[in-house]
Formats: structure tokens, sequence, C-alpha cells
């Protein structure tokens, strides 16, 4: 593996070599040219909830350091890679090493805890953004089906000499399950060069807020259509751990609503981030 | 035009490198308690070249080998692309915990990604895929863990039946013939996904004869990583 992060550091700094070389001609108008992918209504979206966090992190940092400030463009793939389990809006994290979305053996934070109880990530994000290590926390636009892919664009600013440091954390819920989530902790994106991509695969977690019941009370995706979040902590267990499946009605648990067709195995979401060009 | 510095280094060790012509032996191992994989394809190929891509439908050539262990469709898709596949380097089925050791050859043979695929049986259309893997170029040795995806083309019923792309059921190739049971009513619910996808497993059942699935729980079942992939590079 070293050598292949090696090999990617040494193209990734050609072609970032090369786009500096070529940057006077087009420095005054950066911005202008490079709309080119798709779902320019993701990034609108993405970029109002955000400017908060990104704009406080901005001046916490440079007024501890007079450091110039660099901004870096990413596109966020997002794969559901299950059959039959759909993903709730992708909540995103861009942040430095302060700063942790969840950990396996600890308890989930309350924000955590609507994410895979329920799908929606507000809590989860107003929390990510107050951080100061957080350079950016925002959702994609909606619920991704299995099979299917959601394409995020978001550009963020920071003192050139954190840019280095620069960790990616997501979560979705799995919706088809009382707790389950789709997550990546703090994968270092900081060496990405211009142009360089990096894909990672993601795990599925349990949340361990609620009991494993899979019944249709409980389980608000459209296999059972049950309630999303009660602050009750109904799993005794209380702490995220890697999640252990489902058993479903054809795997003799008579209660479940749910079926073979949303059972899974690992790893359930395959994100691309690449980083584009200024 | 003035060459920055990093890309004068970068293009100086890329020359060294790959003037310096290594040997690439890739070792697949099967990782599972009770599954098979069947005869495998491995093949460098270009950049350009996909087998498959998460999400979306299966080709007729990913199905054939996915449903039937047919690799006869990616074998000239390869061969039409200007690579050289390495068909069946197991000779056979390579079962539980076994491992074969296979010889691709010089660097200056090589194309630049590596790909590994071949159906998992007994299986609907389960198949393993270590998929374009680029190559690294400095000597070393390196490990990938490879999972089980679904071709999507086939309800994964666990029952009985053919391996051609279209016909339901699992083909039983003969060394397996005592492995799979009979008569069962197959798994409720069973569809055909329509895209290609990280296998969920299978259910089976504790009934050799009769019951939901012709496969055995105790033993078929499976959890990723599959397989494993170590590459030598001397």
């Amino acid at each position: 593996m070293n050598a292949i992060r090696l090999v990617f550091i040494l193209l990734g700094g050609l072609l970032l070599s090369a786009c500096n070389d070529s940057k006077p001609s087009n420095s005054t108008g950066s911005s202008s040219s490079s709309s080119s992918t798709s779902s320019s209504s993701s990034s609108s979206n993405s970029s109002s909830s955000s400017s908060s966090s990104s704009s406080s992190a901005a001046s916490s940092s440079s007024s501890s350091s007079g450091m110039a400030m660099v901004s870096a463009r990413y596109t966020l793939k997002i794969t559901n890679l299950t059959a039959g389990q759909p993903l709730s809006p992708p909540a995103y994290v861009v942040h430095g090493g302060g700063y942790s979305a969840f950990m396996v053996g600890m308890a989930a934070s309350v924000g955590i805890e609507k994410i895979a109880e329920s799908g929606n990530p507000a809590d989860f994000i107003a929390d990510a953004a107050a951080q100061p290590s957080v350079v950016r926390a925002d959702r994609g636009p909606a619920g991704i089906a299995p099979g299917q892919e959601q394409e995020i664009n978001f550009s963020l600013e920071v003192p050139a000499n954190q840019l280095e440091g620069l960790k990616f954390s997501y979560l979705s819920m799995l919706g088809n399950t009382n707790d389950g989530f789709a997550g990546i902790e703090a994968l270092g994106i900081g060496q990405l060069a211009v142009g360089a991509s990096l894909s990672q695969d993601a795990l599925s977690y349990d949340a361990g807020t609620e009991l494993n019941d899979e019944s249709a009370a409980h389980v608000p995706g459209p296999a059972c259509s049950g309630e999303g979040f009660n602050a009750a902590r109904s799993d005794n267990a209380n702490r995220v751990t890697l999640h252990p499946g489902i058993l479903s009605q054809q795997d003799g648990s008579a209660q479940s609503c749910l079926h073979t067709l949303q059972r899974w195995d690992n790893p359930v979401v395959r994100v691309m981030i690449t980083r584009l060009a200024p | 035009m003035k060459l920055p510095r990093s890309l004068m280094l970068a293009g100086a060790l890329l020359g060294s490198l790959s003037a310096n012509a290594a040997h690439y032996t890739a070792e697949i191992q099967n990782l599972t308690a009770g599954i098979y994989f069947a005869p495998l394809l491995v093949a460098t190929h270009s950049t350009d070249t996909w087998l498959f891509k998460a999400g979306m439908p299966a080709s007729t050539s990913l199905q054939k080998l996915a449903e039937g262990a047919d690799n006869s469709g990616f074998i000239s898709e390869l061969m039409a692309a200007g690579a050289t596949p390495i068909q069946n380097p197991a000779s056979g089925l390579l079962g539980p915990g076994a491992k074969v050791s296979v010889d691709l050859g010089m660097s200056n043979s090589l194309q630049p990604q590596l790909s590994i695929i071949g159906m998992i049986v007994p299986s609907n259309d389960g198949f393993i895929a270590l998929h374009k893997l680029s190559l690294p170029t400095v000597p070393g040795t390196y490990t990938y863990m490879v999972n089980a995806y679904d071709a999507g083309t086939e309800a994964n019923d666990e029952i009985r039946g053919a391996g051609a792309p279209g016909v339901p059921g699992l083909p039983v190739p003969p060394p397996l013939e005592d492995k799979v049971g009979t008569g069962g009513s197959g798994i409720v619910g069973a569809t055909i996904e329509g895209f290609v996808h990280i296998h969920r497993g299978v259910i089976g059942d504790t009934a050799p004869m009769g019951g939901s699935s012709d496969l055995n729980a105790a033993t078929q079942r499976w959890l990723n990583p599959v397989g494993r992939v170590t590459l030598t590079v001397e």
C-alpha cells in the first residue's frame, strides 16, 4: 500500500505542478470555467448551510496565524452498494485532527442517533459545524436508492498549512434497519493533488441506540414504514459497533418486517473523492 | 517551457522504475469456509477497460460468468482490447482455504491494471472480483482483500437449476454434487435486482432435502472478504 501511495503522490505532484504552471493564464476567473459536471443543484443546496461553518473555522485559524488561505474544490461520488437498503441523505464533514464523527465502542451522540434511527442529519451537521476543527459540514440533496450514485460538489478554504491534514467523514442511515448506518471516519484527503481521486468503501455500523427488533413499528424505511427517531435508548449496549446484520423473515425471524432483499454484507457504500482544479 | 522541478523528478523516477523490468506474481486464496471459486480469469489491461460498474446493470459477459462460470465473453473482450487473459489458473475449482499462484510475467509485458474475476459456487449469480487494481511498480509484497458481488441478473432462489444466462437456479458442478441439497422450495421474495452490487450473502437452511434452500446454512454462508490476493513484485 505504501508503494501505491507513493506513486499516487508522485502522479499527483505531477498534475499539481502542471496545473500551477498554467495558473497565471486563468487566475482571474478560475471558478467560472469549471462547473462542468452534473448536480449543480446539490452544490447550491449545500453551500448555504455550511457557509457559516467554513467562515467560523477560517476566522479562528487566521487569527491564530497570519497564514495565507488556500481554496480547494472536491467532487464526491457516493454509490449505494447494497441490494435493498436505501441510504438517507449523506452527511459529510471535512475536518482536522481534533474532530471525530463517531467511534466504535463509544456511545452515539444524539446527532448520530437521529441519522441512524430516522435518517435526519440536521443535528449531526449542526454539531459538527460548531466544532473549531471542522472546515465544512453539510449534506447531500436526497437519499440514495440501492445501486444509485449521487454526486456532490463542494469547495472550502483553509489556511495553507492545514490543507495536508484534512480528513473526511461520512454517514448515511441504512433505511431499512432499526439504527444502522454506513460510515467513513476520518479518511485523510489532504494529500490529494488537483485531478487525483481516492476511493474508499464504507462499512455498516450499528448506533447501539435502538434494539434491532426489525419490527414494523420501529424500522422507518420503505420496507416497514415504522417510527423514526425515538430518544429512548432501547439497545442495552448503547455504543457504536460494527453492524451484526439483519435476520429477515427468510432467516427465521417471524416478527421481522425485513426480507431477503434487505440483507447486506460489507462494504455497503463506495465513496470516490476527486479534487478538482480551484 | 520551464518544467517544474517536481515534474522532472517524477519523470525521472517513473522512467527508472519502468526501465528496471520487474517480475509479477499474484497468489489468489479462497478465504471462505465452504464456498468455491469457479475457474478464474486473470488479466492485466488498460485503464479504459471495465468489466463492470457497481450500481450499473451487468453486461452479457458478466451475466455469463456470474450465472454459469462461462468466462468466454470476457476473454473475447479482453483479447480484442489487446490484453492476454489467463484463464482457469487453478485448473478447476479453487476450494475453501486453497490458493493458486499465477505468474503474470515481466513488467514490460503487462498493462497498467490487474483484474481477477470468477463465479462463486454454489450461488445463483455471485462472483468475486479484484477489479482494476493499478499495479504497483515498486518491488515488494502487496496484499489485497477481495469481496463477493452479485451480478443482479438472476433471483437468488438458492435452489438447483442451470448456469445458462437467464435460466434460474444454481448450476452445480460435479465436484459439488454432494454438497448441494435437493428439493428446496426456493427463497421467498428473491428477485432479479437489476444491477451489480455487493453480494448480501446466502440464507440456506438446515434441511439437505426440502426446506426453502438447497444451500447449507451452516457451511455455505460467507462474509466479506472472501478472498485474498498477494501480489509480489520482484
